[in-house]
């Protein structure tokens, strides 16, 4: 068996009264995939938050190549290499899509301003190949040709547009499937898909591609763990199978990837390992036809009567 | 296109260059304001339109500058472009040691605070902190700047020392702006939890721009006090940081040529219109609102950055 690379122990986190997530334990291990699944609001995105150090936890430990980085600033967790993606697209909205990966280089990077201003032969250098290493993660995603456009017109590349690209861009952002019935009724969920449907038939504003530049992003970190968070919320189910063939990509060179998904489809063909939870609390662990088969599970998704 | 416009800046730049030649003195002392303002708009915009944080208490960095080559001048006998490095050093260290507390502080509250920090530099200058600041009457008989015993006296002669420094300051900037730098900057402003969850330091990074623009703005303070051979705490007004935000802002937020045309429209323009006395500010907030409304990037917004990648593959 490979070894362990992270590591959760009895992690708590509390927001006011709330217990988001409750001494929650698991192990991913070097080179897996493994799906953190779960109903809404059970504390997946938390869970996600505190290794990534966006939040910090109120109790327990996080153990990342033996190296324990609880409360660690976010920063230095992505230099660690521990590399994100958001539930919702959280994009740099107004700069070029290479700039957005560039972002992701800047931590392999040492530049500060004072080389900046005098353009040392060392800063030219590594800025040349912080260049070479973005259009390398680029082009693995598929985004080559996209590399100078806007990420907010991804997919439009017409400026006539730019308009409606932008309302269009912000819209997405409210419309990832963060929790996508969670405090929503009927009307409200149909309404969104809807809404979904009508961008993806303007056709061009491919919701997908924004998540693969996200993806890219957190490649440019050069990560030894991705953490992704809903990859394949919004997406269309051929960009979903690109993403599944992505997936198996990353592992292949090597990365360690754990994904927060509720397109079972996905989870399902992707992950090798699961963990399930539920009000914060881990209520299953292990590989996805256990998953399947685990009566706690089934309750935590189907509901029962009381619950509802 | 892209050259069109940079045919356009050089002209301009020719043109700034000869001015002196056929302008009076009277004009080419307006151009000197116009440039000291401007190489303030430069520093400033690394904090507003760089990094994205309202600051409007930049005034209080140009005045630790300003005071610190008065009192170096007057008391120590410090010649003044000498006192110019340590002018920016210590508004650099003001700016670290104030700013660090309010960093994490965002948009208006920011703002409020900046607001506040001026107003307390400005208060501590007229009541003579450590007895060295000249209290109200402020700091007078500050030597005229010698460079290779040239002596500079005249408007013309002091108009080149400050658009040399303009000069050096837009190189500078224009390659700070255009690196990683300038990126993380630029990150920052975008969106901040997506700067620090893509391996950003962001704390770091906004300190780094107040520093970087507090020194800018101390060194400049040098040159402000020995053109005016007087410093006083009136200088350093609330107002005057309300004015170097205006140019930042109307010019083109992050964008160097942007505060520069802000610089000469908010510094020259009023200049122009002194027959209408009073009337001109009155003209100039209705400018100021037309321009919140129409075109809330500035007259010459940034220009996207270009990078090699596009030439490699067209």
């Amino acid at each position: 068996m490979s070894s362990t690379i992270l590591s959760l122990k009895e992690l708590t986190k509390n927001f006011g009264g709330l217990t988001a997530v409750d001494n929650v334990s698991f192990d991913v291990q070097s080179g897996a995939v493994m799906g953190l699944i779960g109903p809404n609001g059970a504390g997946k995105t938390t869970v996600f938050n505190l290794i990534t150090g966006n939040y910090k936890p109120d109790n327990g430990q996080i153990l990342f190549d033996d190296q324990e980085i609880t409360g660690w600033r976010t920063h230095k967790v992505v230099m660690l290499g521990i590399a994100r993606t958001f539930q919702t697209i959280r994009l740099f909205q107004n700069l070029s899509v290479l700039e957005n990966v560039l972002a992701g280089c800047h931590c392999r990077m040492r530049t500060g301003a004072f080389r900046a201003m005098f353009r040392t032969p060392a800063g030219k250098k590594e800025e040349a190949h912080a260049l070479e290493l973005a259009r390398e993660q680029l082009e693995f995603v598929g985004l080559r040709e996209e590399a100078q456009s806007l990420s907010k017109n991804l997919s439009y590349g017409n400026q006539r547009l730019l308009e409606i690209a932008r309302a269009l861009a912000t819209g997405p952002k409210m419309l990832v499937l963060d929790e996508p019935a969670g405090g929503m009724n009927e009307q409200e969920t149909d309404a969104l898909i809807d809404l979904i449907g009508k961008m993806r038939e303007r056709g061009h504003l491919s919701y997908g591609n924004q998540r693969l530049l996200e993806i890219a992003r957190a490649l440019a970190t050069g990560p030894k763990m991705l953490v992704l968070d809903e990859p394949a919320g919004g997406m269309n189910e051929q960009e979903t199978d690109a993403l599944i063939q992505l997936i198996a990509k990353m592992r292949e060179r090597g990365l360690t990837i754990i994904l927060i998904e509720h397109d079972m489809g996905l989870v399902m063909r992707a992950c090798e390992h699961l963990v399930v939870i539920e009000y914060g609390r881990k209520i299953a662990e292990g590989n996805p036809e256990e998953i399947k088969e685990n009566p706690k599970v089934i309750e935590a998704y189907l509901g029962t009567d009381e619950e509802e | 296109m892209k050259d069109q416009r940079n045919l356009i800046y050089a002209g301009f730049a020719l043109l700034l260059l000869l001015s002196p030649l056929f302008l009076n003195r009277y004009w080419v002392d307006v151009l000197n304001s116009v440039g000291l303002y401007a190489i303030l708009g430069l520093s400033l915009n690394i904090i507003v339109g760089y990094a994205g944080m309202f600051h409007m208490g930049h005034a209080a960095f140009y005045a630790v500058g300003a005071y610190t080559t008065a009192i170096l001048n007057t008391t120590y006998g410090v010649p003044v472009l000498w006192a110019m490095p340590l002018s920016g050093f210590l508004a650099g260290l003001f700016a670290l040691i104030v700013a660090r507390p309010i960093i994490h502080l965002r948009g208006d509250y920011l703002l409020i605070v900046t607001i506040g920090l001026v107003e307390i530099v400005r208060i501590a200058l007229i009541n003579d902190v450590f007895g060295i600041t000249g209290g109200s009457n402020g700091i007078f008989g500050i030597d005229r700047p010698e460079i290779f015993g040239y002596r500079i006296r005249k408007p013309a002669q002091f108009f080149y020392l400050i658009w040399a420094f303009a000069a050096v300051t837009v190189y500078l900037f224009h390659r700070l702006e255009n690196s990683r730098f300038g990126r993380a900057l630029t990150y920052l402003r975008e969106d901040e939890v997506a700067a620090e969850g893509s391996g950003i330091n962001t704390a770091h990074y906004k300190l780094a721009a107040f520093v970087i623009g507090a020194i800018w703005a101390g060194m400049i303070g040098t040159v402000f006090a020995a053109k005016m051979t007087i410093v006083s705490p009136e200088s350093f007004s609330f107002w005057e940081s309300v004015v170097m935000f205006m140019i930042v802002i109307l010019g083109g937020s992050g964008s160097i040529p942007g505060v520069i045309l802000g610089a000469f429209l908010v510094i020259g323009l009023p200049e122009l219109f002194r027959g209408f006395a009073n009337a001109r500010m009155l003209f100039f907030g209705a400018a100021m609102v037309f321009m919140m409304i129409f075109r809330t990037q500035g007259i010459i917004p940034p220009r996207p950055r270009k990078y090699p990648i596009d030439e490699a593959t067209p």
